[in-house]
This record gives structure tokens, sequence and C-alpha cells, in this order.
């Protein structure tokens, strides 16, 4: 009898243990979104992204290993607005039926959103607007917004541990946005330019003027005419900067910075971009350094 | 009638599916229209085609696809081909029912390329080259192992590893000259991430049916191995090889081919491919090799493939071809899976 009392009670012990530590089972898309539901959940999440920080998320290839981690999921978080549409066929190869999917850009104010009839003559231009909104930290606060209510459906005993994360992390950026506003300072309205268009939100965040796109049009390789058109621009403007991720070639921005005052400078998009950014917040932190750097250099 | 009805499919081309191609909306279906069309000449003997300059819109390739509602989805694939007897054909209509299955089952109805050998599933505008391995022609026919008929797929627990296994019945028409001797066949594939670089598929399929005007079944086994190096966005190497073993009537006959393609540059590609095949009542062998140089402009927007081969048949001289194939896609552009 007090043997069957013990094993009932072991029994107990390890099914409440184990509840109480069952992590949720998130992916995202990208490693800036896992960052946030990191930031969220704590140890009550246990996630995996599927673009890596160093990869270009535009062409993500379908691998049936990324399949086998959403089948086992609770959530999907995705960027949305067609950027990472490989995460489609990836979400409907896993079966999952108990998946829940989150787009992130539901509740984000678009820019860019196009107001005529787009086509591939335009580029890889998106039709919902920019999608590259995570580069604003406001928008940050948005998403986790949105993570935290996700998570808090998916767990409600959790609710209350997910809240005090959310406003810990929206504390967090409301403090450093003041710290990256005083870094800005005098450099507000710098023209800069940048190889693909995916700083248009971080430059509304932070003030930068974007004069021109290394790309002639989005995801087209540059021409050396456009590459001249680009020198001109840059000397009549004073740019003195030419921002490119480390997944595009370096042959254009070197170009133009060897033939202009310029320097061409490697930033990050993601976390894991560049080796030292290892949070959504590095983000900020490591582009608006090495951007503040080379235009006081150039002074 | 064949005339006929090759007019009103265009006349449908034209008047409903082209207006839809410019009209896509959410609740539209996805539409794309890939036209494949080709310059080539031949040393090739006793051919219309030898010692002069071609020019070949060898296939438009339409397909429409879309959710049928959230349980299942519908792919449809025409083929507008260059072939005065049989200018269109249905290449691929199924649906798949995807969610509410017991054992994470898929099932597909309809006619589909069969799940048989990895390449076979792979339509021919996305292959790294341009000619579809001649032991594939050989035994499945010139557009590939396709039938109608029914397939289910399932998920196995194998942990991080995905395994599918698929098993289709189908009617075996493509096969028996339409006599109604079902096709069977089944096919098991596993991928392996082994680093953050490199990945490995590799499937083993078996099949059985009746060829042609016989009664006798034949009785297939096919492995396929796809790895892939990818160093990063501009930079990888895909390495397919497949092979079939046939045991028909008393004879027993192979095929297969390796290819290789290497991305140097982000619009760049080289790649060769060496093919040797008999067929599935002869133990003459063809082989052929090639070289194909690919420039890919704006992604797979626009391909161009420049392609040389030299194709060995037995009992004849081999031949020379040179080939520029270009093949150019209308509609949304869709992440195609490993």
């Amino acid at each position: 009898m007090i043997h069957r009392t013990i094993n009932i009670l072991i029994i107990l012990i390890f099914l409440v243990s184990n509840s109480a530590f069952a992590q949720i089972n998130v992916v995202t898309s990208t490693t800036d979104l896992k960052s946030i539901v990191d930031a969220i959940g704590g140890e009550k999440v246990k996630t995996f992204s599927i673009a890596r920080g160093n990869q270009n998320i535009h062409s993500v290839e379908v691998l049936p290993s990324y399949i086998m981690k959403i089948t086992k999921a609770r959530m999907y978080v995705k960027i949305g607005m067609g950027l990472d549409q490989w995460a489609d066929p990836l979400i409907e190869g896993a079966r999952n039926e108990n998946l829940f999917v989150l787009d992130c850009s539901k509740n984000i104010t678009k820019l860019d959103v196009p107001t005529f009839k787009i086509d591939a003559s335009h580029g890889d231009v998106h039709p919902y607007g920019n999608p590259h909104y995570w580069l604003d930290p406001n928008n940050g606060i948005i998403i986790a917004n949105d993570i935290t209510a996700a998570l808090s459906k998916l767990s409600p005993g959790d609710a209350l541990y997910f809240a005090k994360r959310r406003d810990e992390f929206a504390q967090l950026i409301e403090t450093k946005m003041a710290e990256w506003a005083n870094m800005m300072g005098q450099y507000k309205d710098t023209k800069i330019m940048v190889y693909h268009d995916d700083w248009r939100y971080f430059a509304e965040a932070f003030g930068f003027d974007i004069v021109g796109f290394v790309e002639p049009k989005p995801g087209l390789e540059p021409t050396p005419s456009h590459l001249y058109k680009l020198m001109n621009i840059i000397k009549t403007n004073n740019v003195k900067l030419i921002g490119f991720q480390p997944y595009f070639s370096d042959q254009a921005p070197n170009s133009l910075a060897s033939e202009t005052k310029a320097k061409a400078v490697k930033l990050a998009t993601s976390v894991g971009c560049v080796d030292s950014v290892l949070s959504y917040t590095d983000i900020f932190d490591y582009n608006l350094r090495a951007m503040i750097a080379i235009i006081k250099a150039g002074k | 009638m064949a005339k006929i009805l090759s007019a009103l499919y265009v006349l449908f081309f034209i008047f409903v599916m082209l207006p839809a191609l410019f009209a896509q909306s959410s609740l539209n279906p996805d539409i794309s229209v890939i036209p494949d069309f080709r310059m080539f000449t031949t040393t090739e003997k006793d051919v219309p085609e030898k010692n002069r300059i071609n020019f070949s819109l060898e296939e438009i390739e339409m397909a429409i696809q879309a959710p049928l509602n959230p349980y299942a989805r519908a792919d449809v694939y025409i083929a507008f081909a260059n072939d005065e007897s049989a200018p269109v054909d249905i290449e691929e209509a199924y649906f798949t029912i995807q969610k509410g299955l017991p054992w994470n089952l898929n099932v597909k109805g309809g006619k589909f390329l069969v799940d048989f050998s990895k390449l076979n599933t792979v339509h021919p505008h996305i292959y790294p080259f341009v000619f579809r391995p001649l032991y594939q022609q050989n035994f499945f026919g010139e557009e590939g192992l396709k039938d109608v008929g029914i397939e289910l797929n399932t998920l196995l627990p194998t942990g991080e590893i995905y395994t599918k296994l698929s098993g289709t019945m189908s009617a075996g028409d493509e096969l028996d000259g339409d006599r109604k001797n079902l096709f069977y066949s089944s096919r098991i594939s596993s991928f392996f991430q082994l680093s953050d670089l490199t990945a490995l598929e590799t499937g083993v399929g078996g099949a059985t049916g009746v060829y042609d005007t016989t009664s006798k079944r034949f009785k297939w086994i096919n492995a396929d191995i796809k790895f892939k190096w990818k160093k990063d966005q501009y930079t990888s190497f895909t390495l397919w090889t497949e092979g079939l073993l046939s045991q028909f009537n008393g004879a027993k006959t192979y095929g297969g081919y390796i290819a290789g393609n290497y991305q140097f540059k982000r619009r760049f590609e080289i790649g060769g491919k060496f093919d040797l095949s008999q067929s599935i009542d002869s133990k003459d062998k063809t082989h052929l090799i090639s070289g194909n140089f690919n420039f890919l402009p704006v992604e797979e927007t626009l391909v161009f493939r420049l392609v040389f081969s030299n194709t060995k048949t037995a009992n004849k001289k081999s031949f020379n071809t040179i080939l520029m194939q270009t093949v150019f896609s209308l509609g949304p552009h869709k992440a195609h899976a490993f």
C-alpha cells in the first residue's frame, strides 16, 4: 500500500513538474523575431529561427529539415508582407494542425505601399509595402505586443510572466531610443547610400536621408551606368557612407567608395548578420556606432 | 479533331487565362506561364534538323494553383507543346488533402508526376540541365512518369530527420497503352542537414506495372541522391544522381545519370551530366555527355542555358547537339523545395 502511494506521488510530481516546465516550441522566420520571442518568453519558450542572421531573407531555401522543426512547434512567427513567403510551403509541409501562425506585420504602419500597379518591371518590389519594419525599434515594441498576446493565448497560466517581460522589453527599447537619439544628435538628416531598399524604417526612426541605392531596382545587380549615376549623386550630396549587408557582394560599394570620398561599411539588418550583433537591440547599437564613426571621420 | 481542340485551348488561354494572369487577386488562383524557347543545331543523321539552325517553342507550361479550402489544395499544369500529335497536354491536375487525416497522411488524387524518383516530381524548367535524363525518357516516357491515380504519403517519426513514405496506385495507361493494368509504386526518402552549408537527400523507390502490349509485369527499383553545398547566396554546388534497375520479360536492364551544377557568381552557373541507359525491353545502351553554361540575369524570371551534348546510340555513329534554351516565367515565383 505504501509502495503504491509513493509510486502515485512520484508520477504526480513528475506530471506537475513536467507541465510546469513544459516550454512552448516556437519557430520564427528570422533571428530578429527569435530574439524578441526569447525576450518575452524567457525560459517558457524554446525557439528556432529558419533564416540565419547572415542570410538574405528574400531567398531562403525550403529545406525539409525546417519542416521537421515546425512539425513539433506550437507557434510560427513570420514577418509577413510577402518577405518570408518561403515559410508557407514549410508550414504547409509540416502538417501541424495545432500550429498557430502569427504574422507580425498586422499592426505595423506600413511604408512604401505601392500606389501604382506593380509588376516585375519594377524589380523585386513588395506588393504590400516595404517589409523591413523590424528595423524601427518602435516597431519592435509592436511585434513584442503581438508575441505577448499570442504566447498568453497559448499558455494563459503564464500571461502575467509574459506581460512583465514585455514591459521590461518595452522599457529597454524606450531607454535605448533616448540613448540612440542622443548619439544621432548633430548627425540627423545625414545623407547616406545603401545597397538594397531595406533601410527605410531605420532611416525614418533615426533621421537618415537615403539618397540612392546600389541596386538599380530592388533585387537587380548594379550596372556600370547606374554606378556612374551613383558617383554623381555621392559627389553632389556629399555622401560619406555606403551601407551594405555582408551577404551582398562588396564589389560595387567598394568601387563607388574608391572613386569618391564615401566609405563602404558593413551594416547588420538582423541578429547574427555580423558576429557582434547578438540581440535585437544590438542591431541598432552596432549600426549607429559604425555609421556615426564613418560620418564623424568624414567631417 | 485535334486541330479544333487545340484551337479551343488557345482561345481559352487568350480569353480566360491571360486576363486572369494580369488580374491576380487574393481570390484568384496563382497562375504562372513558363515558355521554353530553343535554338539548336545537330549532327544527327537522317533528321531534318541536321546541320542547320533550328528554332523551337518547345513547350509553354501553365500552372494554376490555389487552396480549395482549409484542408485541401489543387494544382493544375497544362503544357502547350510543339508536338502535332498532342499539342495540348494536361501534365498534372490533382487535389491534395493536407489536413484532417490520421497518421499525418496527405492524399493526392488526379493526374500527377509519380513520386518514384526525386527528379521525376520536378518540372523540367527547374532542372539545372536541359535534357531529361535518358533513362527516365526510356523507361518512364518523354514527359516523365505521370499517371492518373491516387497517392498516400506520410512523414515517419524519425526525430529530427525528415523521412517521407509515399505509395501510389494508378491507371498505368501511360505504360500499357490504355489497357487498364494498374501501376503500383512506393518511395521512401530522407533528408539530412549535414551542416549549415551542406544537405543530402536520399530516396529508394519500387514499382510494378504492365508494359505495352504484353501482359507481363515489370519490376523497377530506383535510387536517388541529391547533395548540395551552399557556401553563400551566390556560391553553391549541387550533385544529382539516380539509377534504376528493371526486370521485365526475363531481361534485366538498367539506366542512370550523374549531374553536377556549380553556381560561381550570382548570375552564372556551369554544369555537366553523364547519362547511360538501356530500355525496358532492350539491352542496347545509349549514353550522353553534356555540359551547360547557365546565365540567370534576374533569378528565375529569365534563364539562358547554352548546352553542348554528345549522344551515342548502339549501332549508330555518335552525334553532337548545340542548343540555346531560354526559359522565361510570368506570374508569381514561389520558393522551390530542396
